[in-house]
């Protein structure tokens, strides 16, 4: 009886919190509430005594301090987001690349798929300090080599120093490939083999196919691969911010407050990273499907033509006008 | 491209044209597969390799002197070394059970159900995925403290339970479900429940593998709830003993048991990857639907 009365909408609103609960408890208690009182202690001088943590508002203190008083970390802040704006670039690329390979039929792809996908181990793995440590991450002999050399010195001082750092973490920047070449490869698989016939009828070539047909189906996925990337190296331990801020956390002269600030700021910067790479490539709802892109590119295109020429009807307008006149 | 193959040009046998695939795929599987012959060279080193310099890749003569110098330094332990590899057990098998279970759930919610407030929450959750965990340490430390939890065996698990990176892949994943599916089956009667259990998993089975593999690498390496929770000895984890061994043996042999501990404690993270991994190749071919 009760069951009739309750509309279907809220039905489906009971059914879809009640599988959400559990997930978000833990969520709420264990993720939300720390972050917001971070948030809170970033406005906070917080000292840490026997008795418990004491604090002490004192407005935007902190952040000032960050920016104004801190010699080192808005230049670690910039370093790091020449790095990232350079690093994402490689791994989706990349990711790419091997997804279409992978995607083929070839000998021992299962092989490879595995190890391809290898990486996630590693990476969140504890050895991957080891590698680190022994410099097994630059390309070997990359900083003897007289070519790579003569080119950084050539580079303006910003530019070579990005450039080294990128040198010097090459490996690693492909072991963050592991999960992006899998999303890409299950994306890979999605796409509608009939449209690929469509495209060749019409004497498309295999390049033209990977720009007209391939790209654009996986633009969501790639969308997603982007956050999945910058999130995962820019929360990864041994990032230099990361390390910074862990390191004034149980400085008696900066503390909880200090670094609590500074982790605002660094979320704040990776949210202006994110929306960057939007900009760049965002999600759009119809790249889903090629044919309907394409629809919409030609629409836009004829639009542009209507534009220019309404734009030289009016110049002639003018210009006849100013002939009368 | 995939127009080849739907020709069927592309032979399943070797085939010349298809070396330069290899060229450019092999040169990549060894640099991603160099770290797992690198561990197990480490830990075969004898002591005068493992100071070499410039240090040396392979090992030229394997010795099992580290794994020797452990089994000396686990055998005069103070907790007998099977409980803590138990902890481990237990605490790592219990939460991969409950996150992927969760998770699922979870995602399953905010891609296929409408409910208000959804998308909020998906972004709530993607805004989390950003935030530096290092710095909520102490905030998480006084929720565990004022839940009670300190000293429970629980800590080990609970906190670790709602994993947002785990809800962003498998969302996205069951977003590519089509709708039209699960309509189908509810047409056909199926309840809700069913339909979970019959369509939405199956279908996801390589995203929730993924977050099979790495909860299991976030369970069985973490040594912060046995670091900052627990104080006593015998509810702590493996992973904690093994960092023990390698930061408090500062002296010449420890790098060495430092290499044998990281074997030790990658060898079961490898089973998983290996034993997950192929459900997550295998069921992605299966899911292309239409």
């Amino acid at each position: 009886m009760s069951k009739g009365r309750i509309s279907r909408s809220t039905r489906n609103n009971i059914r879809g919190w009640l599988c959400e609960v559990p997930w978000l408890i833990g969520f709420a208690v264990f993720t939300l509430y720390p972050i917001a009182s971070t948030l809170k202690m970033s406005f906070d001088s917080v000292v840490i005594s026997a008795t418990g943590l004491v604090t002490e508002p004192v407005g935007i203190d902190n952040y000032r301090k960050a920016f104004l008083g801190d010699v080192t970390f808005p230049k670690i802040l910039l370093n790091y987001v020449g790095e990232i704006v350079l690093q994402v670039p490689i791994v989706i690329v990349f990711a790419i690349a091997v997804a279409l390979i992978l995607s083929k039929e070839i000998r021992g792809r299962g092989i490879f798929r595995t190890l391809f996908f290898l990486p996630v181990i590693i990476i969140s793995g504890p050895i991957i300090d080891k590698f680190i440590d022994m410099g097994m991450m630059a390309i070997q002999g990359a900083d003897t080599n007289t070519v790579i050399k003569s080119v950084l010195d050539m580079l303006p001082e910003t530019a070579g120093g990005l450039l080294k750092t990128l040198i010097d973490s090459f490996v690693m920047t492909l072991w963050f490939s592991g999960v992006q070449i899998l999303l890409l490869l299950s994306a890979l698989q999605k796409i509608d083999k009939p449209m690929y016939e469509a495209a060749y009828m019409d004497g498309a070539s295999g390049w033209e196919c990977f720009w007209k047909v391939t790209l654009p189906n996986l633009r969501s996925m790639i969308v997603i691969c982007i956050i999945y990337t910058i999130v995962t190296i820019s929360t990864f331990d041994t990032n230099e911010v990361i390390t910074t801020i862990q390191g004034n956390m149980f400085q008696t002269s900066l503390g909880l407050g200090y670094s609590s600030a500074q982790a605002w700021i660094y979320f704040v910067v990776l949210l202006l990273v994110i929306g960057f790479f939007m900009l760049l490539y965002g999600p759009r709802k119809e790249a889903i499907y090629g044919n309907t892109k394409a629809a919409k590119l030609e629409l836009k295109r004829a639009r542009r033509l209507k534009k220019a020429q309404d734009r030289n009807l009016k110049k002639l307008y003018r210009e006849s006008k100013r002939y009368r006149d | 491209m995939a127009s080849i193959q739907g020709k069927k040009m592309n032979p399943s046998r070797f085939h010349p044209s298809q070396i330069k695939f290899y060229v450019i795929l092999i040169p990549m599987a060894i640099l991603t597969g160099l770290p797992i012959v690198f561990i197990f060279s480490q830990a075969l080193k004898p002591l005068n390799e493992l100071y070499l310099y410039p240090p040396r890749f392979f090992v030229s003569h394997p010795s099992l002197s580290s794994f020797r110098k452990l089994l000396e330094a686990m055998n005069s332990s103070d907790v007998p070394i099977y409980r803590y590899f138990f902890n481990s057990i237990v605490s790592t098998l219990l939460t991969v059970l409950c996150t992927v279970g969760i998770t699922a759930c979870a995602g399953y919610a905010l891609s296929k159900k409408n409910f208000r407030a959804k998308n909020l929450i998906f972004g709530i959750n993607t805004m989390a995925l950003m935030f530096v965990g290092a710095a909520v340490k102490i905030p998480k430390y006084l929720i565990v403290y004022g839940t009670g939890m300190i000293d429970k065996f629980a800590v080990h698990i609970i906190p670790a339970l709602a994993m947002p990176v785990g809800l962003f892949l498998v969302k996205q994943f069951m977003d590519q479900i089509p709708n039209e599916l699960l309509e189908a089956a509810k047409i056909d009667g199926a309840t809700d429940w069913y339909t979970f259990r019959k369509i939405v998993v199956p279908l996801s089975k390589s995203s929730l593998a993924t977050v099979v593999i790495l909860t299991f690498q976030t369970a069985w390496n973490t040594i912060e709830a046995s670091e900052l929770y627990l104080n006593h000895d015998n509810q702590k984890t493996f992973a904690y003993y093994m960092s023990t061994l390698t930061t408090t043996g500062n002296d010449v042999a420890g790098i060495g048991m430092a290499a044998a501990a990281t074997l030790i404690m990658f060898i079961p993270n490898l089973i998983i990857f290996i034993v997950m991994q192929n459900n997550v190749m295998s069921t992605m071919a299966h899911s292309g639907i239409k």
